[in-house]
Parts: structure tokens; sequence; C-alpha cells
């Protein structure tokens, strides 16, 4: 069954940057997605793989992280806020994260940190934000912070559009690092059974199936049955062989 | 090629010697600048490391330049350049094959190309020398 990714994140003990470094997808996007942003199919593959998880085991769209704790009283001095249920409800029952966000929900932790990353880039002080807003972050319901979450991410884009473009952060010809082709293709073709010939720098040629491979080598077994190693260091292309054995 | 990749290369053929056997060899008081130009995906930045190396593998600075003038990152250009507009690349190997293809994936060791005859082909990285404008048509990415 799919999880939401902050879920999945905390099972597998990582912090969001920890995510961003493995995955390749932005700490920006992370936050977003796990506020309930849609995932990217390129992004979903690309986090899947670094939770070592399949694409259909993480929620398109994230439920919000509840709190830990619960949002302290209102103060005797603000405003009235949004009203409240009459009589205090029975002591309830721990809500699951699949919960819808009303009304009344408290922002999500995972809004507030996203925000005060945003404050960070922003060069903004929190404590002018809250004044503006009458209340400390914590007070807010979770579609107030939605709303602050839209406005500042949106003026940090467009903060970002309008650096002239030798100072925009390049993204080179990666992600090298997360990409594993080549392994795809090797387990692909040793489930597939294909014969495949190997050609070594000195042209020489080992035809056969692949029975197992590492980042440094391959083991092929050849058609009289007996193995053979291929380190990868000699090896020059492979392809599948003309006439299947 | 990249200096890097013939490095290895060179060593492998010597038994896989050891990089402190180097360092000995060539005077060096560490290790750590042979593996870093033996890693690196940049150019060796410094001329006279390389000609320090040339001289111990007994082969002419000049092959060792030209090798450092096609550093890994000028191949990933031209790979991720092949794959966006989707041009046949042409791939010198050290065997002195050529291979042509257009790009279907690459990654940090090796590139997919489907051939003119429908044929796939997985090629390392390591065993390409050349490619066409490979010192002259590149962006340090």
């Amino acid at each position: 069954m799919a999880q939401n990714l902050w879920e999945l994140r905390q099972t597998k003990r990582m912090t969001v940057k920890e995510l961003a470094g493995k995955s390749g997808v932005k700490a920006d996007s992370i936050y977003a997605y796990e506020n309930g942003e849609p995932i990217k199919m390129a992004d979903l593959e690309k986090l899947a793989k670094a939770l070592y998880v399949n694409k259909n085991e993480i929620k398109v769209q994230s439920d919000p992280v509840p709190k830990k704790k619960p949002a302290p009283p209102p103060k005797a001095a603000t405003a009235p806020a949004a009203p409240k249920p009459a009589a205090p409800a029975a002591p309830q029952a721990k809500q699951p994260p699949a919960a819808k966000p009303t009304q009344t929900t408290s922002a999500s932790e995972g809004q507030l940190d996203y925000l005060r990353v945003l404050f960070a880039k922003l060069n903004e002080d929190e404590t002018a934000v809250t004044e503006r807003l009458g209340k400390p972050l914590e007070e807010l319901t979770f579609p107030e912070a939605r709303q602050l979450l839209n406005t500042y991410h949106k003026a940090y884009t467009a903060r970002q559009a309008q650096r002239p473009p030798d100072t925009r952060r390049k993204r080179g010809h990666l992600p090298e690092v997360v990409d594993d082709f080549e392994i795809e293709y090797l387990q692909t073709q040793q489930e597939a059974g294909t014969v495949i010939t190997f050609t070594l720098f000195d042209k020489t040629e080992f035809t056969g199936r692949i029975i197992g491979f590492s980042p440094y080598n391959i083991t092929i077994q050849q058609a009289d049955e007996s193995e053979v190693t291929i380190q990868k260091l000699a090896l020059a292309y492979y392809t599948a062989a003309k006439a299947a054995a | 090629m990249s200096l890097s990749d013939h490095l290895r290369y060179l060593r492998a053929l010597r038994g896989g010697v050891h990089t402190q056997t180097i360092r000995d060899a060539i005077g060096l008081e560490a290790v750590t600048p042979i593996n870093h130009a033996e890693t690196q995906y940049r150019p060796v930045r410094d001329p006279e490391l390389v000609a320090k190396l040339a001289a111990y593998y007994e082969r002419p600075l000049t092959e060792f330049q030209w090798h450092n003038a096609r550093p890994r990152k000028y191949l990933t250009f031209y790979l991720a350049r092949a794959l966006k507009t989707k041009e046949v690349v042409s791939l010198t190997l050290r065997s002195g094959e050529q291979l042509a293809g257009k790009v279907d994936w690459w990654d940090l060791g090796s590139v997919g190309l489907w051939d003119e005859n429908g044929r796939f082909l997985v090629v390392q990285r390591h065993a390409v020398v050349d490619w066409p404008g490979a010192d002259s048509e590149w962006e340090d990415i």
C-alpha cells in the first residue's frame, strides 16, 4: 500500500537533506511534496530509488505531516479565532496521518520547517512575519500555512528568475550519480537470458548469458557451460548476439 | 579517453602496480595527487605531475597531454548534447574501432547506443579515446 513520502523518509531514518542528496531531488521540492504538492513522475522515480522502494509504494500526493505537539491555547489578547466546538470532545483517538486537513487543523511541522527555509532564503525575519500575522507560526492553521507557503514560494521563484543567467545555480549534466542505466540493462538481459557478445580492448570476444555482475565485472556462462568473469576495465563494448543460442 | 582512464589502463598493464610505488618512483611526498589524477573528471591541472607520470610510464608527454585534453566531463557533455539533439555520435575506441549510433542513455560508466543496423550497443566510457570536437566543443559542466 502506498505511503506518504514523509512516512517513508522517516522510516528510513533520513532527513530531507539526506534524501535530497541521495536522490538528486531538491530539498525544496521534497518539502513541497511532503506538504501535499503532487510529486512529478521524474522525481518520483528518483525518490523511490533513493528510498529503496517501488514507485507505487509512494503516494503521489502526501497527506500532511501530523503535528507532534498540540497547538498552544490561544492567548486571551488575540482576536477571537474560528468558532470551536461548544463542549470539549471526549479524548480524541490519535488521528491517522491520512486524515484530510480541515479548516481548524493546525499547520504541520513540515509546513513550518519549509516556511523557515523560505524565510532564510529570502532573508525574511521570522519575528517581523509573526508580528504582521499577529500570532506565532505554531498557531497558524493548515490552510493559513499553505497560503503563506504559496506566497513565499512564489516570491522565491520570482527572485530566482530575476537573477542574471551567469549567477543562477547550474545543474550539470547529472545525475550521473543516481542513474544506473547499465545496471538496469544488465539486470533485464540477465532475467531474459539474452545471449550477449562482449568485446574486449584487444578485440577478443566472449559470448554467453549473464549469470551475475557487479560494478566492476560481469560473469557469463558460455555455450559450453563454462563460466567467464570479464573485468569491466578490459571491456570495450557488448551487444546482443546476432543469433540466439 | 581521459588522462584518468589512461593512467588506470597503463597501471593495469603494469600488473596493477600500487600507487605508493609510483609515488616513491617519481619522488612525491603523498600518494593523493596520483589517486586524484586517476579518478577526477576534469583535466589534471598540474603539468609537472603529468610530466612525471608520463616519464614513469615511459610514454611521450604529448600523449598524456592529448588524453588530458579529453576528460570525462567533456565526453559527458558530448553524450548529453547528443541525447538531447538526437544527433548520431561517433566514438573511437582504444582498439581503433569506430562505433556510431544514437544515444539511448548514458551514465557514469557506459553509454547505450542504437547503431544504424538496429543493434543496441553498450559502450564502456573508459574505452572511448576520441570523439568529434573532443578537445574544442565542450562546456565546463
